[in-house]
């Protein structure tokens, strides 16, 4: 795999997740620590993909312009850290219990899902920038990470540490499954060309 | 000779900001560096003065302050700029505090000429 679609692609993760950053850190009056992103970019079967990831797992779906489905994972600890900062401290509730289906006072998937949602917005942003033509997205939610389902695809992946407190030590994995590679590749190629011709 | 440095590990902000200056800054030599080591060899390196550095935050390796902390006599801290995608307006404060200016990713062309016109006329 060529290095340029990588460095764009990296560039663009990197901005959407200043941004989010940025968003949030606005919101709850507080900074937010972001660690390097760390990206990867492949065809699928994946090496790389990590075999353990973390189980809370939202998915939104790519439909006009960039096609694929964009995964944000995390662990539940780190979204209950989400959720807990967003909300305000003093919450005794368990998000894990939240997650797995049971109802609690405080919507804490609700509150996940919101992060989930802005720095998906950063980065369709950060797309539209890049592609010249804004993607449309719609939600899925919650749900489990499927892997590619064709051997087509290109599954571009970035993990980052979030935190608030500079005790989490969890990454968020970003992963994009791309339908369309060689056209997405060249797209990327396009843009590199046109940023710094 | 007075001369540009430029510290990102990304290398489409490296080439997009070296084509900016070579395009509108042809006299101005350009030093561009992938990581704060290599910017700290290369500018002392420089037989010319450097009139303004960019320089990412989050890197591998020293992040940019550290960076413009090492590059100490060769490039006082008024002619430096950290840029970073993190725009965090607590992270920008904490930056303005120790005497270097920020600037958010993206740099839009027209604002790097401006900030690299201003800084050349002060090296001059």
């Amino acid at each position: 795999m060529t290095s340029i679609p990588t460095e764009v692609w990296k560039e663009a993760i990197n901005l959407a997740i200043g941004k989010t950053a940025a968003s949030l850190g606005q919101m709850i009056q507080s900074e937010i620590f972001i660690s390097m992103p760390l990206v990867s970019m492949e065809t699928v079967p994946s090496e790389q993909l990590e075999e353990n990831l973390p189980p809370v797992s939202i998915c939104f779906n790519f439909l006009e312009g960039l096609e694929g489905k964009l995964w944000l994972m995390m662990s539940k600890e780190q979204a209950d850290e989400i959720a807990r900062v967003c909300i305000g401290d003093g919450l005794d509730d368990d998000l894990g219990d939240d997650l797995d289906g049971s109802d609690g006072p405080i919507d804490y998937k609700g509150v996940v899902r919101e992060f989930a949602l802005i720095f998906t917005q950063h980065f369709a942003d950060e797309m539209e920038n890049i592609l010249e033509s804004a993607p449309r997205f719609e939600g899925e939610g919650f749900k489990s990470f499927e892997g590619p389902s064709s051997e087509t695809q290109l599954l571009c992946t970035s993990k980052v540490v979030f935190d608030f407190e500079e005790k989490m030590q969890n990454y968020i994995y970003i992963v994009f499954e791309v339908d369309e590679k060689m056209s997405f590749l060249r797209r990327l190629d396009d843009y590199f060309s046109r940023a710094t011709g | 000779m007075l001369g540009i440095l430029i510290v990102d590990d990304s290398l489409l902000i490296r080439k997009q900001l070296s084509a900016w200056a070579t395009h509108s800054f042809p006299d101005l030599e350009r030093l561009v560096a992938e990581s704060g080591e290599e910017a700290v060899t290369i500018a002392h390196d420089f037989k010319g003065e450097i009139a303004l550095a960019i320089v990412d935050y989050n890197m591998g390796g020293i992040n940019g302050v550290e960076t413009i902390e090492r590059l100490g006599s060769v490039l006082p801290r008024d002619r430096a700029f950290i840029l970073s995608a993190n725009i965090q307006e607590l992270v920008s404060e904490r930056i303005a505090k120790i005497g270097i200016r920020f600037l958010g990713k993206p740099l839009r062309q027209d604002d790097f000429i401006e900030l690299v016109s201003g800084m050349v006329k002060e090296g001059q």
